[in-house]
């Protein structure tokens, strides 16, 4: 497995540039996060490398061949979206038989166990079902097919909590059975960012970063203490944000803490808080 | 490939279709008959033959946008795709033109139409019984694909040009048509006439029709090949 | 065990820690495996690489070894590895912060032994 090359990928629509000159390695086996801000991009450039839309310009290459329209690559991609592919009326146990035809790795057995796990009904069609379970319906698809590229476009969307820690805990089960790429792009940030390995975050069309967890994590961190401290102490350093309490001031820092001050105190930036600080404009 | 599989779940998808319209055709037959036996005059029942074509162009319109959507989905490009939708629409077309004659067989009492329109056929081009179930097997198979064509052009056109077209559809055969003919009789004769020509025999039929498909077939391909698949309701 | 997902440690240091723990307490004997990478993975929905980089740590301290095909063990003498190895950080760690937020709270010397002499007596300590 060589993972998925993106060269200078760009796609424009009439008044906007949803990916600017994206260039960005996919390693393969590791779990990723994309993260964005709504319209980053995110989308398309998941849905672009599972063939639904073409660029503008720019290449997806995986073993040295273009994604696009290519049977071949495209067998070991399973992609899903908010998107709704299947025939309206077309109950899940048909779906996935159409599904297991194209996928030869698919599971018949662990997809309804899944389903089982879930309390999903497969006697159903897609569009019966509540947004949640539309949801689960298209998670136990993508984990089922057992594909080496599972591209996850915000597959927690109107998961209650329990729903949520399940699928986590059966995505890394599924992970350990036999080690795939997945990329999750969410904005629900806090709760995946352990099951990551890698990080890539896409800003207005470009990536902004694509680090492993942990050197993200070390990215940033935040000093608290009495205003005219903390501004001191922020001289000569990159701010990445502030705010402001009565007399206390929190200063969002980029770099890795040295010595502290007595007086103020660190703390590290978790994942969501360090997104934020990256991605305001 | 996954050719194989594509044209087996496309295939079986529009012969299940398929024998449900048939199947509802036995139905209104045996409902006729009934009738037929109670009242008086008999009932008749037409407009089988319009049925199946409806079928095939609605069929055509909604595969533009369903069936790439459901193959890309399950990473089969949309090239695989259509080549099958390509071997699909014959072997539907066969398989309807087939449940045809069944039916004609079935039920002589109550429809003349399927009867009335084969006669009709096969005394104006002056061909036996199976020649004219092929001049409607491969106006089946023409309509199809002129629905995906359509169907095609307006997805891939922006919201301004699909009102330009159907305006300029519209207004072509509802104003422009009659107006030629009103105001230039004699050429419009003559027009009639010409196309006619193409019309005339067994053979320009036929040779007219695949003609039609193929231009549609290729056209379709072309509008269809760089679509983007979309959340489109259709 | 417990991983702390607020805490500024990393995760993979915690579950270093959380593994020598339970080693210290027994919970995990010498000779004994310890969880698989997948069940702490899937137990705690921590991603394995993570996981195994903390039991890797480990491992090249000599508390773990692999066995090829079975799983990770406790080493002999671990435990003792493990006291010997956090009484000499207790003094960087434990002590020295302590002084640290005492001085904070303005306590002296003499009060800050008093205090401890205090906990000793209570009976808090479980």
């Amino acid at each position: 497995m060589n993972g998925i090359e993106i060269v200078q990928l760009t796609k424009e629509y009439k008044d906007i540039r949803a990916l600017d000159g994206v260039n960005l390695t996919i390693q393969p086996g590791k779990i990723y996060g994309l993260l964005g801000r709504n319209g980053a991009g995110k989308s398309t450039l998941l849905h672009m490398i599972a063939n639904r839309i073409f660029p503008t310009s720019g290449e997806i290459r995986m073993d040295g061949e273009s994604v696009f329209e290519n049977d071949r690559v495209q067998g070991r991609i399973y992609c899903i979206s908010e998107m709704n592919c299947y025939d309206a009326d077309d109950k899940v146990y048909k779906i996935w038989n159409w599904v297991q035809n194209c996928y030869p790795g698919f599971s018949m057995e662990y997809a309804n166990q899944l389903a089982g796990k879930f309390g999903l009904n497969i006697k159903k069609k897609p569009r019966q079902l509540s947004t949640g379970y539309n949801t689960i319906f298209k998670i136990v698809t993508a984990l089922a097919t057992d594909a080496d590229y599972i591209l996850l476009d915000e597959p927690i969307l109107g998961l209650d909590a329990n729903h949520r820690e399940l699928f986590y805990k059966e995505l890394l089960a599924n992970y350990a059975e036999r080690p795939k790429t997945i990329i999750i792009s969410t904005h629900i940030i806090e709760e995946i960012a352990d099951l990551l390995e890698q990080v890539v975050i896409i800003k207005e069309g470009q990536v902004l970063l694509d680090l492993p967890i942990e050197e993200v994590r070390k990215m940033g961190y935040s000093v608290t203490g009495k205003k005219s401290e903390v501004e001191q102490y922020c001289s000569g350093r990159t701010l990445l944000g502030e705010e402001e309490l009565g007399g206390m001031k929190t200063a969002y820092i980029q770099g890795e803490p040295g010595e502290i001050p007595a007086g103020l105190e660190a703390a590290a930036l978790d994942l969501q808080k360090l997104f934020i600080r990256l991605t305001n404009s | 490939m996954k050719f194989k599989q594509s044209f087996l779940y496309q295939t079986k998808k529009m012969l299940y279709a398929s024998l449900i319209t048939s199947g509802v055709y036995v139905l209104l037959a045996l409902l006729m008959l009934l009738l037929s036996h109670i009242l008086d005059p008999k009932v008749q029942f037409n407009g089988v033959i319009i049925g199946y074509l409806v079928f095939m162009l609605v069929s055509g319109i909604v595969a533009f946008v369903n069936n790439p959507r459901a193959h890309v989905a399950n990473g089969i490009s949309r090239r695989t795709c259509y080549l099958a939708f390509l071997a699909m629409i014959p072997t539907v077309s066969l398989a309807i033109v087939a449940e045809m004659a069944v039916l004609r067989l079935l039920f002589m009492d109550v429809s003349t139409e399927l009867d009335w329109v084969l006669e009709f056929l096969m005394q104006s081009y002056q061909t036996g019984y199976l020649g004219a179930l092929f001049l409607l097997f491969l106006l089946l198979l023409t309509i199809n694909l002129a629905g995906f064509l359509i169907a095609g052009a307006f997805y891939r056109l922006n919201v301004i040009g699909r009102i330009l077209l159907a305006a300029v559809g519209g207004f072509i055969l509802m104003v422009l048509l009659p107006l030629f003919v009103v105001v230039c009789p004699d050429a419009a004769a003559a027009l009639g006439r010409f196309l006619a020509e193409f019309v005339a025999s067994y053979g320009s039929l036929s040779v007219l029709l695949l003609l039609i498909s193929c231009l549609c077939g290729a056209c379709g391909y072309l509008l269809v090949r760089r679509s983007p698949i979309r959340s489109v309701k259709w | 065990m417990t991983i702390n997902f607020e805490s500024d440690k990393p995760i993979y240091i915690q579950i270093a820690e959380e593994i020598e723990n339970g080693v210290l307490s027994g919970a995990f004997a010498e000779e004994t495996q310890v969880p698989s990478t997948t069940e702490i993975s899937v137990s705690y929905k921590i991603n394995p690489a993570t996981v195994l980089k903390g039991m890797n740590i480990l491992v090249e301290e000599k508390v773990l070894y692999k066995k090829r095909g079975v799983g990770m063990f406790v080493a002999s003498g671990a435990a003792e590895q493990i006291r010997q190895k956090r009484k000499e950080n207790f003094f960087d760690h434990f002590i020295l912060d302590l002084i640290d937020e005492a001085e904070k709270l303005k306590l002296n010397k003499t009060e800050l032994m008093q205090l401890i002499e205090q906990g000793y007596q209570s009976g808090r300590r479980s």
